[in-house]
């Protein structure tokens, strides 16, 4: 190890800044939250699909807080890895907080039965139905998320705004390359070659301050 | 109210997804009808159970009735059970000079069953004519039981509005003490109710908080050093899971082979069958391989020990390590290394992503080309030195900073394999370690 | 340039503190009529970055409100001060960092916000390297 604490710049790909809500979903040319928003009426029942780490829970965290602008009232549920229920007491939980529209982010980890289930307490409430899935689950598709090597760049800019860049577009571009488009693993090699980069650098008179935005 | 409660907020620094108030609400709100509902069943049952049940044993006076007429009442039937029955009688007894005469009376609680054998042997039990004792509600005269005593199960079923309560009332608490709190205050909150540890096992803990305690090595002394380390990660699960693996993967496939070998035997190969299930058998070859190769690993290399003279290790100390090693190899080679790796995991939607870098990895000790004799282990000592200014071990709910002694050995014409002993490292602070 | 109301500064911070050293420093609000402020709260705080979730934990916490309805005029300079635990340790780690700060937030009228940090280092673990396994 090397001898003395040298305090410097916060990784700008550290989780902190990557994690959905912490960055804003850039939406490709032409396409609005807004637009997207006329496609879910009250009442809807629709699904964002996109493969691991294309920026699905960003887009919905974007969508969630368009819809309360909006004036409508939301409920959330994080479906987590080998979850095959709603939570417990969910239909309570959304009842008492007034919510019409109802989202679902992991979708496709619900067994049919619950899914079913899930569809028809909406429909009973006439409540919205919002999920993300890696793959089509049967609902109105609201977006294909699947992004590009130009929204990977537009997302690192973003990131690196008024920080001292120690990775470029060429690092962008093969890192998205080597991930096969997944975003998130992106983010998280740029993570490594800008710790490398760092600590080759010996920037020993940075403080220890996160990127200012 | 919108003083109090913004129903939207803007975006400032860190995004926000809504009104953190108006949610706090709503929770507030999901637990107060818990809570609601909790007194609600528990004071109905109160009131028709407990007390009265409690005023008959303590309060009701005894007194002698006569039988008049005795039947087996018949509740109304509820879903898709059946007709429920209680034992009734009729019954005339006197109190102060004055005649009392109540129908239906038994227990307290009037409370019907749905096993009318029981009920009937009750009505039986009890003849006509007869004078039996009973109690009266000195307040009330006209009340009156000719049985005494507590309903002992159905108090079990107060457990559920109070669960409901529990549940709610805890839940509200929560809720009212983060509402509108920093993530500072939350976490300051939660830190003070981990702190109330009856026990006090912790204590190590809190003198250096977020280092693991050691409390697995220190309750595990060694025969030839102070401790004894226990090993990581135990192979026999994962031999086992291999295994199940294995016999599940190729038992359906033996299927199909057996298929595609017979129609080859018939003169009329099914090529296609063929085809598809040579991939699988592929994986179920592998499957074997592997297996067989835990196998030797796991019954071929035996136990291997390892002691350290003190714990928790400190940084710039040197320490007292035995080595012993089972079996009966020929070792080519046989390592102890000194690692440390950092682990964070990060988990959002529905990945789990976990991931370990080493950052320190030293050598203590290796010896090459000597043999282990069966019902001899191989037994040495070496030094085991942490550096100076390390960092210590650490442990928090996603990331982690972890020591550990790594066992590597190198076996003629078999597999290598590598055990891991894991250390707590405290910070070097200057005071003494134990 | 920092033109936050909110000034937070550490009296005369070593390059490293060390486990046991008395933490001590100051803040102030300018511009802000006392009225406005519903509560101060000072936090001495370690967090951890890198490539995992965030995890946060409070060495010491300090709220400051209006004592019988009298505002606390936070434009005199209020001070804080601590003891140091003796861990975590500040720590420049690969995918693991640690980092140790002392954070000022105003609760003002209307839910906002205001927070100031000021980062410091506590013990002398060097930065980490990367090693091959």
């Amino acid at each position: 190890m090397t001898a003395g604490p040298l305090p410097r710049a916060a990784n700008p790909f550290s989780t902190r800044f990557v994690r959905p809500g912490a960055i804003p979903y850039l939406f490709p040319t032409g396409l609005a939250v807004d637009t997207l928003l006329e496609s879910f009426p009250p009442g809807a029942r629709a699904q964002i699909v996109g493969p691991h780490g294309s920026g699905k829970s960003t887009l919905l965290t974007c969508l969630t807080e368009a819809l309360k602008s909006a004036g409508r009232t939301t409920c959330r549920f994080d479906l987590h890895d080998g979850q095959r229920n709603m939570p417990p007491g969910w239909v309570k939980q959304a009842c008492h907080a007034g919510a019409d529209t109802i989202i679902v982010d992991g979708y496709e980890q619900l067994s049919w039965w619950n899914r079913w289930r899930l569809s028809r307490d909406c429909r009973r409430r006439t409540w919205s139905l919002l999920v993300t899935a890696h793959a089509d689950v049967g609902l109105q598709t609201l977006l294909r998320v699947a992004p590009t090597i130009d929204d990977a760049q537009a997302v690192v800019a973003r990131l690196l705004a008024g920080t001292e860049p120690l990775v470029g577009s060429d690092d962008v571009a093969e890192c998205f390359a080597a991930t096969g488009g997944n975003l998130r693993e992106t983010l998280f090699a740029l993570y490594d070659r800008h710790e490398r980069r760092a600590r080759g650098a010996n920037n020993a008179t940075v403080p220890s301050t996160p990127p200012r935005r | 109210m919108s003083r109090f409660i913004r129903l939207y907020e803007k975006k400032r620094g860190d995004r926000r997804t809504g009104s953190k108030a108006f949610g706090n609400l709503g929770e507030a709100l999901f637990f107060g009808f818990f809570f609601v509902i909790g007194c609600a069943a528990f004071a109905f049952m109160f009131w028709m159970l407990l007390w009265p049940e409690w005023r008959a044993n303590r309060q009701f006076a005894e007194t002698t009735a006569t039988i008049e007429d005795r039947t087996l009442g018949v509740g109304a039937a509820s879903g898709d059970s059946g007709p429920t029955y209680r034992p009734e009688f009729r019954i005339r007894y006197t109190i102060d000079g004055k005649t009392y005469t109540q129908d239906k009376v038994y227990a307290v609680t009037g409370i019907y069953s749905d096993d009318k054998q029981i009920a009937q042997a009750t009505v039986d039990s009890f003849q006509v004519g007869q004078e039996y004792p009973c109690w009266y509600d000195p307040i009330n005269p006209e009340r009156v039981v000719l049985v005494r005593g507590y309903s002992g199960w159905l108090y079990l079923f107060l457990l559920i509005p109070l669960s409901f309560i529990v549940i709610g009332a805890g839940g509200l608490i929560y809720t009212l003490l983060r509402w509108n709190t920093s993530a500072e205050r939350q976490a300051v909150l939660t830190q003070r109710a981990a702190k109330l540890d009856l026990f006090d096992l912790d204590r190590a803990n809190r003198e250096y908080p977020t280092v693991p305690a050691d409390v697995n090595v220190t309750n595990s002394p060694g025969t030839t050093l102070a401790y004894r380390l226990p090993m990581v990660a135990s192979t026999g699960w994962t031999l086992f899971a291999v295994a199940l693996a294995c016999v599940f993967w190729n038992g359906i496939i033996a299927i199909f082979v057996t298929m595609a070998i017979r129609s080859i035997a018939r003169g009329e190969p099914d090529w296609f069958l063929v085809v598809f299930v040579t991939p699988f058998v592929a994986i179920g070859v592998s499957l074997v391989v592997y297996f067989v190769r835990e196998v030797l690993v796991h019954t071929g290399v035996g136990p291997t020990r390892l002691e350290i003279s003190a714990h928790p290790l400190a940084p710039g100390e040197c320490y007292d390590a035995y080595l012993s090693q089972a079996g009966r190899l020929t070792m080519n080679s046989l390592e102890v290394w000194l690692a440390c790796e950092e682990k964070a995991t990060y988990r959002q939607g529905t990945d789990t992503r976990t991931e370990t870098r080493q950052v320190y990895l030293e050598r203590c000790f290796v010896r090459e080309g000597f043999e282990i004799h069966q019902g001899l282990p191989f037994e040495s000592r070496c030094q085991v030195r942490v550096p100076e200014q390390a960092m210590h071990s650490f442990r928090a709910d996603h990331n982690e900073v972890r020591w550990k002694l790594v066992v590597k050995g190198s076996v003629a014409g078999w597999p290598d394999y590598s055990r891991e002993f894991q250390i707590v490292v405290n910070p070097n602070d200057g005071h003494d370690q134990a | 340039m920092n033109s936050s109301p909110l000034r937070l500064q550490l009296d005369d911070p070593p390059a490293v503190y060390q486990p046991g050293n008395m933490l001590t420093g100051q803040f102030c609000l300018e511009g802000v009529t006392p009225a406005d402020i519903r509560a101060v709260e000072v936090s001495v705080l370690w967090n951890t970055e890198g490539k995992g979730e965030q995890d946060m934990s409070v060495h010491y916490f300090e709220r400051i409100e209006p004592q019988n309805g009298d505002p606390v005029d936070f434009r005199q300079p209020q001070r804080f001060r601590t003891v140091l635990p003796n861990s975590p340790l500040s720590y420049d780690g690969l995918i693991v960092k640690i980092n140790w700060l002392v954070r000022v937030r105003v609760f003002l009228a209307r839910g906002k916000e205001i927070v100031s940090e000021a980062p410091f280092w506590l013990g002398t673990v060097p930065r980490a390297s990367e090693v091959a396994p």
